[in-house]
């Protein structure tokens, strides 16, 4: 899985028919570290709600995606499966939503 | 899944046969609005045409959008852009 942040989301009427009722949104990996964006932006499924801004955790195997819609149909590539609160990395937390825990 | 812009076609009599039926097409990688590799992807919609802005799957999901076993194909067109919304 990878933190990536939400920039934008995509339209479209007409795909794989095991595509329809399902949310695309635009996804941009960072590091953790610098927060620098890396790599292409990519279109990710959206099954935590996520909206654009939000940090959020991408998972990036298909067959997980079939087990978090519980959609067997599907092709799933990359599917955001949660909204990031804060995160730590080397004893540094950033905060996202809310108040860190002390 | 990336996206990308339809360029080209490709047309292989000689292939393995599991690819038998499946429209190859040339797409031009499109990587934050700079034009990226063109590459050979399956044109799993059957729909896609000269121009058209797709997104793509890769890897094994490429090979499994079909739906017929596995089909020997490493990128698989899915679906069309109709609207491109990057708020950041």
């Amino acid at each position: 899985m990878r933190l990536a942040k939400v920039v934008g989301n995509v339209i479209s009427t007409v795909k794989d028919d095991g595509y329809y009722g399902y949310k695309l949104m635009l996804v941009e990996y960072f590091d953790p570290e610098t927060g620098a964006p890396q790599g292409p932006r990519m279109i990710a499924f959206d099954c935590a709600d996520s909206g654009v801004g939000d940090t959020v955790i991408v998972n990036t195997d298909g067959g997980a995606g079939n087990m978090l819609f519980d959609d067997e149909y599907a092709i799933f590539d990359l599917v955001i499966c949660g909204v990031v609160d804060n995160y730590t990395v080397d004893g540094e937390t950033h905060v996202i939503h809310g108040a860190a825990e002390s | 899944m990336y996206t990308g812009v339809v360029a080209g076609s490709v047309v292989a009599t000689v292939k393995d046969p599991a690819l038998e039926g499946v429209p190859l097409l040339l797409v031009r990688k499109i990587e934050d609005g700079r034009e990226g590799d063109l590459i050979i992807a399956a044109d799993q919609t059957r729909q896609a045409g000269m121009g058209d802005y797709i997104y793509m799957i890769g890897s094994k999901e490429a090979a499994r959008i079909f739906r017929r076993g596995n089909i020997p194909v490493d990128v698989a067109i899915v679906g069309f852009i109709d609207t491109y919304n990057e708020e950041i």
